[in-house]
């Protein structure tokens, strides 16, 4: 079998099962609301099987579609592909403007390259203050602890509709400041680049010795370590293990999500 | 033949997955509560396993830490929660995100699910930023949930209720799927139907998208990020020999930016992949393999020396950790299996008993009460006579029999409970409703099971939020050596048992009450009598 055939012949499987397995998932989420909304109460082991008989073909053509895939492997079997190649451009411009004499640069380039910089300080404010301007009012909703009363199921959706809109717009402000640094990013690289070309790399010039990172490293794990066993003693005094123990040995039925 | 081979020893198991399966199989080693379909209930729960394993699980060995964290914090208004932040900053010292790769149990089913051959969704600047809803979950769900309802001295755990796919599948799914808890199917409802949807969605999420729950959801894995930094145990990057070739980034299937960073979960893969061999295990010199040995700098005699000696270093840790863990695990299997001795408790009554024991026996003489109609046989199943039961009762030296309850021709009504249990709280107004509505006819006991020392009278007095209840009207029992426990065989909180005032048990729930289910229960029990 050519490589094109088995590659197309493993595509259209992968794209089969994908699709037999979101079905039988819709499937399964449908059977447990039927059974939830028209189930005979109280439920029985048996009521239960017989509603979710009725999905059970779907159900096991997705098994013989998962074991068909078994065989598929040992027909015409993956190949490894390229890995891929994410670089940190932050990481690349730092390398790249180490290699550049800022001196002998071209004042307009220089420019160019600082007013990329600048751009990106303006977008991180810009965006961290868009960010609390969305997130304050829902913060301030969940930190009151008013709002929650003993209706407890009302007060945690009340209390989810309003951070779920104020989260998502937050990753999409900062999914849009991603972008725009990343573009900015390419922007002072090319930059960057053009003034090498024009100047030429010089040896990077040996930044001033860091001190050593590992000592603080250290400092903070004994630190951690200290306060983690103080703690643990403490809470083995206070009670806290036995705590541990009551929920851990007694099923709370909720907790569970049995109901 | 040599395909099939080829294609098993291409798929054999890494290290990594290895491990994975024993840590599964290490905080699971209660084999024998998939058959009984109890859960553990001896003294090591009270050991936190560093993975999210539900510890409603009928094999979880220990609690879960977030379980724990949220209880905690729960109960943060009586008792700080030094115990459960100390052992999770230890886990988070010692191992770090090295957990979520290596021993989380839920973690190795969504690799076994990104496993199955479909199109896969890759990662990007998209997944990246999703991947911060995590901390969300975290801060909403974990923390500020129950420390709202500490408040109202409610406890609430908001991620375990509302999103744990791991307690549903692992606890859930695990207790309902044994025929022995079949009264379990009475309570499901709106919130399981809920948490069987979520559940069914990560799973199928996680086909197509590696640890979907685990990158874009859980707040443990958020937590022990927050240590990756300064673990003990993970990969570390050497800045100095790295060339920012983007191999590893790309390479890996979470959403880190630097291999390391709080969203690495430390699987390692990235140090094979490293051109440079810039990226190795932390205290590596301890654990290298031989051939991970650079000896390009020095002399070839140098580097065969190195290598012998990693190699005798290699094989002697190799050996020595694979004993210790062999035998934690067999000792593991053993004590949760064999030793661990709650079987040898004498098990009162069995649910079904048919045959009439002692009590009944003179009752169903004809000689002796010729006009007596024949009492049902004693046992804790609904139809059954209520074996004999006496119970303290909290700030009172009196003690409740619920044979002479009967004798004088009462119905009662036993609520188990404990003072941690949400649903237990949420559902005792009701109970304390009914003590009043029907006074005359009901006897109704809340009756505390737990064990360890807590003031009961206290709570109700100033931590329920219902001084009221410790008025009398409802009697508060206590289950002073389990005896309820073992004879109602109580596995979930909260159970009600309604006995008529022949001492006929005509109705037993497991889980919360409604007011009008309560109300219809006890008119049941009048009515039967």
């Amino acid at each position: 079998m050519s490589k094109k055939t088995a590659n197309r012949i493993r595509r259209i499987y992968g794209v089969a099962l994908s699709l037999a397995l979101i079905v039988t998932g819709i499937l399964l989420m449908i059977s447990c609301v039927n059974i939830y909304k028209s189930g005979p109460r109280p439920f029985t082991p048996e009521s239960i099987s017989a509603a979710f008989s009725k999905i059970a073909v779907f159900v096991w053509v997705t098994c013989g579609a998962l074991a068909v895939g078994i065989i598929l492997a040992l027909v015409c079997p993956a190949e490894q592909g390229k890995p891929r190649v994410i670089k940190h451009k932050k990481i690349t411009l730092t390398r790249l403007q180490s290699r550049l004499d800022t001196r002998l640069c071209d004042a307009d380039r220089l420019a160019l390259i600082r007013k990329e910089e600048k751009l990106r300080i303006f977008l991180r404010i810009v965006a961290t203050l868009s960010c609390v301007a969305v997130a304050a009012p829902a913060v301030v909703y969940a930190l009151n602890f008013d709002h929650f009363s003993l209706d407890y199921d009302a007060s945690v959706i009340a209390a989810c509709l309003w951070l779920i809109p104020a989260t998502l717009i937050c990753m999409g402000i900062c999914l849009a400041l991603v972008y725009l640094e990343e573009a900015s990013l390419d922007r002072q690289i090319g930059h960057v680049k053009s003034a090498l070309a024009e100047v030429g790399a010089s040896t990077p010039h040996d930044e001033p010795a860091k001190p050593s990172r590992s000592k603080l490293i250290w400092g903070i794990r004994v630190a951690v370590a200290v306060v983690a066993v103080a703690f643990v003693v403490l809470g083995v005094r206070n009670g806290g293990m036995a705590d541990v123990l009551s929920k851990a040995i007694n099923i709370c039925t909720e907790c569970i999500g049995l109901g | 033949m040599k395909k099939i081979l080829g294609w098993f020893k291409a798929h054999r198991p890494t290290k990594r997955r290895l491990i994975q399966v024993y840590a599964a199989l290490l905080f699971n080693a209660n084999l024998k509560g998939y058959i009984t379909g109890d859960i553990y209930k001896g003294p090591l729960k009270n050991a936190c396993t560093p993975g999210l394993n539900c510890y409603s699980c009928p094999g979880a060995s220990g609690a879960c830490p977030l379980g724990a964290l949220q209880n905690a914090l729960s109960s943060s208004g009586k008792t700080a929660p030094y115990y459960v932040f100390g052992i999770i900053m230890l886990y988070g010292l010692m191992f770090g995100r090295w957990i979520c790769g290596f021993l989380c149990p839920f973690g190795l089913i969504q690799e076994l699910f990104h496993k199955i051959p479909t199109p896969k969704l890759q990662k990007g600047r998209i997944t990246r930023i999703l991947s911060c809803f995590k901390y969300v979950i975290l801060v909403f769900f974990v923390i500020i949930l129950p420390l709202a309802y500490a408040c109202r001295n409610f406890p609430l755990p908001g991620f375990c209720k509302y999103i744990c796919p791991a307690g549903t599948l692992e606890g859930a799914m695990g207790l309902l799927s044994n025929s022995v808890n079949e009264s379990y199917l009475r309570m499901l409802g709106p919130l399981f139907t809920w948490k069987f949807l979520l559940m069914v969605s990560i799973l199928v999420a996680c086909v197509f998208i590696f640890r979907f729950f685990c990158r874009f959801l859980c707040p443990l894995g958020a937590l022990y990020g927050l240590f990756n930094r300064i673990s003990l145990v993970g990969v570390k990057l050497d800045r100095a020999g790295c060339t920012d070739c983007g191999l590893c980034v790309g390479t890996c299937k979470m959403d880190i930016k630097r291999v390391g960073d709080a969203e690495c979960i430390n699987c390692g893969e990235c140090i094979g992949v490293c051109p440079t061999k810039a990226i190795s295990w932390k205290g590596s010199k301890l654990f290298l393999a031989p051939n991970a040995i650079d000896g390009e700098s020095e002399g070839a005699d140098t580097h065969r020396e190195n290598v012998q000696k990693a190699k005798k270093r290699h094989t002697a840790v190799k050996v020595t950790v694979g004993v210790l863990m062999a035998a934690l695990l067999g000792a593991a299997l053993i004590y949760y299996n064999f030793i661990d001795g709650r079987e040898d408790e004498p098990i009162l009554l069995p649910p079904e008993t048919t045959e009439a024991t002692e009590a009944t026996t003179s009752a169903d003489d004809p000689e002796t009460q010729p006009d007596q109609p024949e009492k049902p046989p004693v046992g804790t199943a609904v139809g059954n006579t209520c074996p004999a039961i006496v119970l303290d009762l909290i700030g009172s030296d009196a003690r409740f029999s619920v044979e002479e309850n009967a004798v004088a021709g009462k119905v009662t009504v036993l609520n188990f409970w404990f003072t941690t249990c949400g649903p237990c709280l949420h559902e005792l107004p009701y109970f304390y409703q009914v003590a009043g509505d029907y006074a005359e006819q009901v006897s109704v006991v809340a009756v505390h099971i737990e064990q360890r020392n807590v003031d009961v009278a206290d709570f109700i007095q100033n931590d329920s939020g219902h001084p009221e209840w410790g008025d009398g009207t409802m009697l508060i029992g206590w289950d002073t050596s389990s005896y309820c426990l073992k004879l109602f065989n109580i596995q979930a909180c909260p159970v009600t048992v309604v006995i008529n005032a022949d001492g006929v048990i005509t109705d037993y729930f497991v889980g919360g009450l409604m007011q009008d289910e309560l109300v219809a229960a006890v008119e049941k029990a009048l009515g039967d009598e």
